[in-house]
């Protein structure tokens, strides 16, 4: 077990370490979704109720965006080097390698946009009690977009405009994770007025939301390894 | 699979479909005549909609036809994918452009009949918006399809993404069983039999033999197209060599 496992872990320290020699690389995708997100108030009007009312919204589709040039990018560098090819002649089963470089990613591109969310919800007028809920969902969604987003690149790996295909790919597959997402971030409000009204614990229509969130990240992610594998495949033929 | 190694070869497969080609026309043309005239002069006005029921004759079949065609795209990208047979991404790079015209139809048929019923172009419920993705799938894999410098290199990519979004079928079938939404539910394909009235339905599957017909005729010609155009390409790039 451990020579499976070996390969996978010296994978995740590598893309890290790279990530870190190149923090330009994540400052700018951070900067993007910080930018994504100020233009909405000032196209929207500075109304608070409003704002506070879409900002689940806004915060989704403002990650989802900023994720993807990100995204579109995950192979490229290991696919012109020869990373690839190797990672196709190892011994190691290429669907765990897959799987470990999609948790990077996670860690890379999803991690610092789900950190800055809570202080962007602030601002968005969101109740402070509803911050940890607005970074769980995040964090669990933005699994399921890396996962999505690893399969649209390896797809598109290597064509004309991988970047616009990427984007072309992931948008329609990734609209549940949006519609779970926001719809689980809003629910904590009505699910906290409730528990105010009624004492006693009680599971709310935000864990709901939470546990169907939970389930597509599951399928995701038993299917989108091998997938990604496959097409790593097909590109390197 | 006998019939599948027996239509593998080019040349029979071209004889073959040159047999099919003018009795797909045929079909089609009359069971669109005959259809057209029962779905807008031989058939009733329903008690609630009226008139504008007999949107429902191309907008039904069209959405049938769109899911189809996803779902014979997938079965290709099978065999593709299995078998490596260049005929099976022929078959579902030809049917492509079809299916994306079925689903738009679809949309824009169901824009055209929820106007007068609904009150408004669009809604954003469980049912439209998943035949919006399946439209955004079509277009997706016609993309990647043909996105690449040497056109049989998208193939594979594509004919996987095909595969990935096969689970969008079930969701539009069943979304109006599972969610409670302004489309109504199904009335044809229950397990029950259908609610439809025969006067109804009818028409309904006159429309849908025309559809089809005319499926298959588009899709034995863009197959042939392609097969011509990929014979020209390696033509050429034996030429460039020599």
């Amino acid at each position: 077990m451990r020579g499976m496992f070996q390969p996978c872990f010296a994978i995740m320290l590598a893309d890290i370490r790279s990530a870190l020699r190149y923090p330009g690389d994540i400052l700018s995708g951070l900067s993007f979704f910080i930018m994504i997100t100020t233009l909405v108030p000032l196209g929207l009007g500075s109304d608070q109720g409003e704002l506070a009312r879409i900002a689940p919204a806004i915060i989704w589709i403002a990650v989802m965006l900023a994720s993807l040039p990100q995204m579109d990018r995950l192979f490229t560098r290991h696919a012109k080097n020869g990373v690839l090819e190797q990672m196709l002649v190892s011994p190691a089963p290429m669907a765990m390698l897959m799987l470990a470089k999609i948790l990077t990613a996670w860690v890379i591109i999803i991690l610092p946009l789900v950190l800055a969310a809570p202080v962007l919800g602030l601002m968005f007028g969101l109740p402070f009690h509803m911050l940890a809920g607005v970074l769980g969902f995040l964090a669990m969604g933005g699994l399921c977009l890396v996962l999505i987003g690893a399969m649209a690149a390896a797809l598109s790996l290597g064509s004309r405009q991988s970047g616009i295909f990427t984007a072309i790919i992931v948008l329609p597959l990734s609209m549940p994770v949006l519609i779970f997402g926001v719809a689980g971030i809003s629910a904590i409000q009505t699910d906290h007025a409730m528990a105010g009204a009624s004492t006693g614990a009680s599971t709310g229509a935000s864990t709901g939301h939470m546990m169907l969130l939970g389930a597509l990240t599951l399928v995701l992610l038993v299917l989108s390894p091998p997938v990604t594998a496959a097409a790593i495949r097909f590109s390197e033929e | 699979m006998m019939m599948f190694d027996y239509l593998a070869n080019p040349t029979r497969f071209r004889k073959i479909t040159t047999a099919i080609l003018p009795v797909a026309v045929l079909v089609s043309a009359i069971a669109l005549a005959f259809g057209l005239y029962l779905a807008f002069l031989a058939s009733p006005a329903d008690y609630q909609q009226g008139e504008t029921v007999r949107i429902m004759y191309i907008h039904v079949p069209a959405a049938w036809m769109a899911m189809m065609c996803y779902l014979l795209m997938a079965l290709s990208a099978v065999f593709y994918l299995v078998w490596r047979h260049p005929l099976a991404d022929i078959g579902a790079r030809a049917m492509a452009l079809p299916g994306a015209g079925f689903a738009l139809i679809t949309l824009l048929t169901g824009s055209f009949w929820g106007r007068p019923m609904w009150g408004t172009w669009w809604v954003w419920d469980a049912r439209l918006t998943s035949m919006l993705i399946l439209f955004f799938l079509y277009l997706g894999y016609m993309a990647l399809a043909d996105g690449f410098e040497r056109a049989e290199r998208g193939s594979k990519p594509a004919s996987l993404l095909l595969l990935v979004g096969v689970i969008n079928l079930p969701i539009i079938k069943f979304s109006v069983d599972w969610w409670n939404t302004l489309h109504q539910g199904s009335s044809v394909l229950r397990l029950d039999g259908p609610s439809i009235d025969p006067a109804m339905l009818k028409p309904l599957l006159i429309m849908a033999l025309a559809m089809l017909g005319w499926f298959i005729a588009i899709t034995i010609l863009r197959m042939n197209t392609l097969i011509m155009r990929r014979r020209i390409t390696n033509l050429e790039s034996r030429k460039s060599w020599s």
